[in-house]
């Protein structure tokens, strides 16, 4: 092996295409990858916001949250159910804000914005506790689209209808910006805007269900009381059974797919075409001893190095390239997408530097003589 | 990691008397009914535990045949051939491998060094294959061989930056590295001109002899058969 790493060292110029190839093809993988990340938490923000907790929806909704109607009387017999700390209810609705103040404009554009606008009822590790009347909380992307900060006004609806802003959390993107407000203050807003859009007195559009110890336990005690017609799940299955996440998701899975063959491809055929230049070296080497495994453990090692020299260039690149993107592209570098990457790359290299076990295997040393 | 000479064949060297190759009755027949073609035809050949043969014959009479066969690298279809004490036909593959590591060593016609290790690292090769483990005394052994071939102040250059006598010089350090009981050597003298050529067959002969190890020389070359204790000629896969 140390035979192996020493000819990558001393002939880096031998291996810089493949090294370069790779390095391209991870820097689309990293860009590819942060889309899919990027697309998915933009429409999952509400969702994520309540991790750690289950929803409750209709069983007739499809897991849809716009769909689901549980009635509240629901929430009331769960609380009191055993593995179920509290309930609270959750509804939604896409209406626009703009800031209150006309000489200001939104985002210097006297513009309107989309937003979805939440009602709820629990505190979670992202959200505070509900805001007052006339009060809205608002995530990280709102205050970059519209410049607006803690104490501003933004007018909610088509009614415009006023409220102050006592909190910014992090970006919970859900399709667009999101406002939280109590689920009383979003009936009334929703109501002025578009009454038939309020759900029925007595129901909400789902329930969040905040487990005493595991969502798990909350799951099974939801179902063990035997109220029917509702389905508890967990936070990412509610986000698995999102129509929009599931045809991004196979969309860049299959891209992200093909593009680990490519690298597959690549690192067989280049080592494929480094076997045949070694032939009669290989032949020398099995003449002098050399296991055909040692020669195999070579070819990987240097698959490995190259890897690694890949993943390390072409991770610098894509925070470059990612930097020159204009901001309102829905795209996030996650470390655990980068993890991802990294291992698929080195698990792709390893795979193709033993295409050529056969042709390895079938070297001659008979060959080194004559 | 097991040391060079644990996992072939015994350690030991073949006892003095124990002659250090011997083929009885040795064919090689490559191909099937009428294609079959008889590189190797009934060849006994025995040299002695401190003898240099040079094997001399036409192209295409078998030499380098013989000389694979007896270094295994190929095996004999029919007939026996020892090294030493060990009948080559006893070994499986695996065990075919580490033997030619610890056993045998090989002087190629082309020279064939790493060209991306230096000189010192190209006799240190050798030892690292079959899960060796370079320790001091292979360095030191490494870096002895390469003062006695005149190459101490060259043992850091690569091959490319080394001369075609030097080269060759490499190349026979490496065949001693592990102290073999059988070197053969394949056209030494072939890419030298004729006075590097000499240089490098006394300095082979000098270090074969000093060892006391068999060596089998194969050459065109009429000026190295004075070097031979004994010269076999080979005509159509058959010694005369």
């Amino acid at each position: 092996m140390s035979i192996a790493l020493k000819e990558l060292f001393r002939q880096p110029r031998r291996f810089s295409a493949v090294t370069g190839a790779m390095t391209l093809l991870i820097v689309l993988l990293v860009v590819l990858g942060g889309f899919l990340d990027g697309l998915e938490l933009s429409q999952t923000g509400a969702y994520r916001a309540h991790d750690g907790n289950v929803l409750v929806f209709d069983d007739t909704s499809e897991r849809q949250l716009q769909r689901s109607r549980v009635p509240t009387t629901v929430a009331d017999e769960l609380s009191v159910q055993p593995g179920i700390a509290a309930v609270g209810s959750l509804d939604a609705t896409f209406t626009v804000a703009g800031i209150a103040d006309e000489a200001a404009g939104v985002d210097g554009r006297d513009e309107l914005e989309d937003v979805a606008l939440f009602g709820y009822d629990l505190a979670t590790d992202v959200l505070p506790e509900p805001p007052t009347a006339g009060e809205a909380i608002v995530d990280e992307q709102l205050r970059r689209v519209a410049d607006v900060e803690v104490g501003d006004i933004i007018e909610i609806g088509p009614s415009a209808e006023p409220v102050t802003i006592a909190a910014i959390v992090d970006d919970l993107t859900n399709g667009a910006p999101t406002v939280w407000v109590g689920v009383e203050e979003w009936r009334r807003l929703v109501a002025l805007g578009n009454p038939s859009a309020v759900p029925p007195e007595g129901t909400a559009q789902i329930l969040v269900v905040r487990p005493a110890a595991t969502p798990a336990e909350a799951v099974t005690a939801v179902d063990g009381a035997g109220l029917g017609g509702v389905e508890a799940i967990t936070v990412d299955e509610a986000i698995e059974a999102l129509d929009v996440v599931q045809q991004q998701s196979s969309t860049f899975q299959g891209i992200i797919s093909v593009t680990f063959i490519v690298v597959l491809l690549v690192v067989a055929l280049f080592f494929a075409l480094i076997t045949l230049e070694r032939v009669g070296l290989y032949a020398v080497f099995k003449a002098l001893g050399a296991r055909t495994g040692e020669l195999l453990l070579g070819l990987s090692a240097q698959a490995v190095v190259i890897s690694l020299v890949a993943i390390a260039v072409g991770f610098a690149l894509s925070a470059l390239f990612v930097s020159f993107l204009p901001p309102e592209l829905p795209l996030r570098v996650e470390p655990a997408r980068l993890g991802q990457i990294a291992l698929g790359t080195i698990v792709t290299a390893l795979l193709g530097s033993l295409f050529t076990a056969r042709r390895i295997l079938r070297i001659d040393p008979a060959e080194a003589i004559g | 990691m097991s040391s060079p000479t644990a996992s072939a064949a015994p350690a030991e060297p073949a006892s003095v008397d124990t002659p250090a190759l011997t083929m009885a009755g040795v064919s090689k027949i490559y191909g099937r009914d009428e294609q079959q073609v008889t590189a190797l035809d009934e060849v006994d050949l025995t040299v002695a535990s401190d003898e240099m043969v040079v094997l001399i014959g036409p192209s295409g009479s078998g030499k380098t045949t013989l000389l694979t066969v007896a270094g295994a690298l190929l095996r004999a279809t029919s007939g026996t051939v020892r090294v030493g004490d060990v009948d080559l036909g006893d070994l499986g593959d695996g065990k075919l491998s580490a033997f030619r590591r610890d056993r045998i060593g090989f002087v190629f016609q082309s020279v064939n060094l790493v060209p991306f290790l230096t000189a010192r690292e190209n006799l240190l090769a050798v030892r690292q294959f079959g899960g060796g483990r370079i320790d001091r005394a292979a360095r030191e052994r490494a870096d002895q061989l390469l003062d006695e071939l005149g190459l101490a102040d060259r043992s850091k250059n690569l091959p490319s930056q080394l001369s075609g006598g030097q080269k060759q010089r490499v190349a026979i350090g490496r065949a001693l590295m592990n102290d073999p009981d059988l070197v053969l050597i394949d056209e030494p003298t072939s890419a030298l001109d004729s006075k590097l050529g000499q240089q490098v067959m006394e300095l082979l002969h000098r270090e074969i002899k000093q060892r006391g190890v068999a060596a089998i020389v194969v050459t065109h070359d009429e000026r190295v058969i004075d070097f031979g204790d004994r010269t076999v000629e080979i005509v159509d896969g058959a010694l005369q």
